[in-house]
């Protein structure tokens, strides 16, 4: 102030409102904690007016939010102070939450605020506090920021410890899908070797039971020509079983082998003249060869349709010969021959039906009747092995069709035989 | 007949040559059979070795025949090495087997069979096998030189 520029403006400023104009946010404290003078910026930032905080307790103005259970502004706040008045030197805090309120005309809740504070002290020339300045900054919208940072880190992490763990369980799902596959080949393998080892079985079981059963019944045969007159009636009964059972082992194996062998014979697949078969199949009717009670019903023209013709004629053969066996005693057998219309005109199959008047098959055991061996009726009620619609459903399938029944239990039944019409592309 | 006829029976089976023996008696066959148990015997009386030096009472079968499945040498390696013995490959060979099996049947005619019976099981049966190789290869059939 040495000259006179100087002192003019020395005249003209007002410190007072310098200090309330600085930029800063400035809180002057009395060492008492009362609020003394206050910056412009301040009072913006705290949404407060100067004239209801000049001469309060700086906590009485800035309490704690009560809503916040974790508030630790105002005692953070009381200790930094408290030190700036005891060891009379600046005190920088660490950033605080402290929340303000806004004016009771903006509704009086809090806001939440973040503050950066400096409590400085105003020393006389006692060296006794005066003043305290209580300086701060807003950094509200940088912690928050910052949260949102941590946040997005934590998303962040969350997102690639997600990724690492969609990562591992792809490897995962891949090695598992790897490892199924390979057990799936495996056990697709293994079924392959055991129905190859299944024909072979059922092959070597009946060629080989073949032998021993032929001792059976050669010498029972012996026993019966040579010995009968000797045996008394049960001897003779006996010695009549064991021959009826082994011609019936016989029969079983025979089948068994004729079965074991479908499929192991190179097919013949042509076109088939279904009217061919089904003349072959009357002969064998009108000759008696069949039964000279049962009548046959075929239709004026039959289609061809493709496939073996062995495997075809002994399908038709084996069906209607069971449709002839298979009827109560003394009712004459009926069989009906029907061909059904095509679904569509593209269809490259053809479905045959084979109407008896039967005995039928109840319900329950329909799925059951082309399992090997399945028998529903007694021996003595209808002799057979057991075997042969095993036999019809195995050639059918081989030559590429699909075989299904309708029965009712006493009326009859319906074997509809899908067969293809053209070679399969 | 104007001679005798011998039949050499190859067979490791004792049932079946039992039953096969029975069957040729009861066909009237029985005069001149012989029987071989394996396929190593069965080449043994054939060409006149071992226990069989004796062709006066060895002598070549007029008819064989011959199991398939035996122990040792089978029906398929008798056969090859009978088709490869001058003396031997004319003598008619019937194969008389459970099998039924194309494979046993194409190699055995492959081999040089003359003919392949499948042994029923009934014996009523195999009686009926048996008088009709009587009928047919020892009373029509007429023989090498």
């Amino acid at each position: 102030m040495t000259n006179d520029k100087s002192s003019s403006y020395y005249n003209v400023i007002s410190y007072q409102t310098l200090f309330e104009s600085l930029p800063g946010l400035y809180l002057v404290l009395s060492p008492d904690l009362t609020i003394v003078a206050v910056s412009d910026a301040y009072l913006h930032a705290t949404m407060t007016k100067r004239r209801e905080i000049i001469g309060k307790n700086l906590f009485v103005v800035f309490p704690d939010n009560p809503a916040d259970p974790n508030a630790t502004g105002t005692i953070n706040l009381r200790i930094s102070l408290n030190r700036v008045l005891n060891n009379k030197i600046a005190d920088t805090m660490a950033v605080q939450k402290y929340d303000v309120r806004r004016p009771e005309s903006e509704g009086g809740e809090f806001e939440e605020r973040y503050w950066s504070p400096i409590n400085s002290p105003i020393l006389n020339e006692n060296n006794e506090i005066s003043f305290i300045i209580h300086r701060v900054e807003d950094v509200t919208d940088y912690v928050r920021l910052k949260q949102r940072g941590q946040e997005n880190e934590v998303i962040n992490a969350e997102l690639s410890s997600y990724k690492e763990k969609m990562a591992e369980e792809i490897y995962l799902r891949t090695l598992e899908r790897k490892k199924s596959e390979e057990e799936l080949q495996n056990r697709e393998k293994t079924l392959r070797m055991t129905n190859a080892d299944l024909e072979a079985f059922s092959y070597s079981v009946s060629h080989d039971l073949r032998s021993p059963l032929r001792a059976i019944n050669g010498f029972a045969e012996i026993l019966r020509k040579r010995f009968y007159d000797v045996l008394t009636e049960d001897g003779k009964h006996y010695l009549d079983n064991i021959v009826n059972s082994s011609k019936k082992m016989a029969e079983m194996l025979d089948d068994l082998l004729k079965y074991a062998r479908l499929g192991k014979t190179a097919l013949q697949l042509t076109p088939v003249s279904l009217q061919e078969i089904f003349s072959d199949i009357e002969t064998n009717f009108s000759s008696g060869i069949i039964d000279s009670n049962a009548k046959l019903i075929i239709p004026p023209s039959l289609p061809m349709v493709y496939g073996d013709k062995t495997l075809i004629l002994q399908i038709f053969r084996n069906l209607i010969e069971n449709a002839v066996k298979f009827v109560k005693p003394n009712v004459p057998p009926l069989v009906k021959v029907e061909v059904l219309p095509k679904d569509n005109q593209k269809s490259k199959f053809i479905t045959i039906a084979i109407i008896d008047n039967g005995i039928g098959i109840k319900p329950e055991f329909q799925d059951r009747i082309f399992s090997v061996f399945h028998r529903l009726n007694t021996q003595e009620e209808y002799p057979g092995t057991g075997i042969g619609l095993s036999i019809v459903k195995k050639s059918v399938e081989l030559v590429g069709g699909s075989i299904r029944i309708e029965s009712e239990h006493e009326k009859g039944s319906t074997f509809y035989i899908q067969l293809p019409t053209e070679p399969n592309v | 007949m104007l001679k005798p006829v011998t039949i050499l029976l190859v067979e490791d089976n004792t049932m079946d040559i039992e039953l096969t023996l029975d069957a040729f008696r009861q066909a009237r066959l029985a005069n001149n059979i012989h029987v071989a148990h394996d396929g190593v015997e069965a080449l043994d009386y054939l060409l006149g070795r071992n226990k069989f030096n004796d062709r006066n009472i060895y002598p070549l079968p007029d008819i064989t025949l011959l199991d398939l499945k035996m122990p040792g040498l089978n029906g398929f390696e008798v056969l090859a090495e009978m088709k490869k013995t001058p003396i031997l490959k004319r003598l008619p060979i019937i194969i008389l087997t459970s099998s039924k099996e194309e494979g046993d049947r194409a190699l055995s005619y492959d081999n040089g069979a003359n003919s392949y019976l499948v042994k029923p099981v009934s014996f009523e049966g195999f009686l009926e096998v048996v008088r009709k190789i009587d009928d047919y290869w020892i009373s029509l059939n007429v023989g090498p030189p």
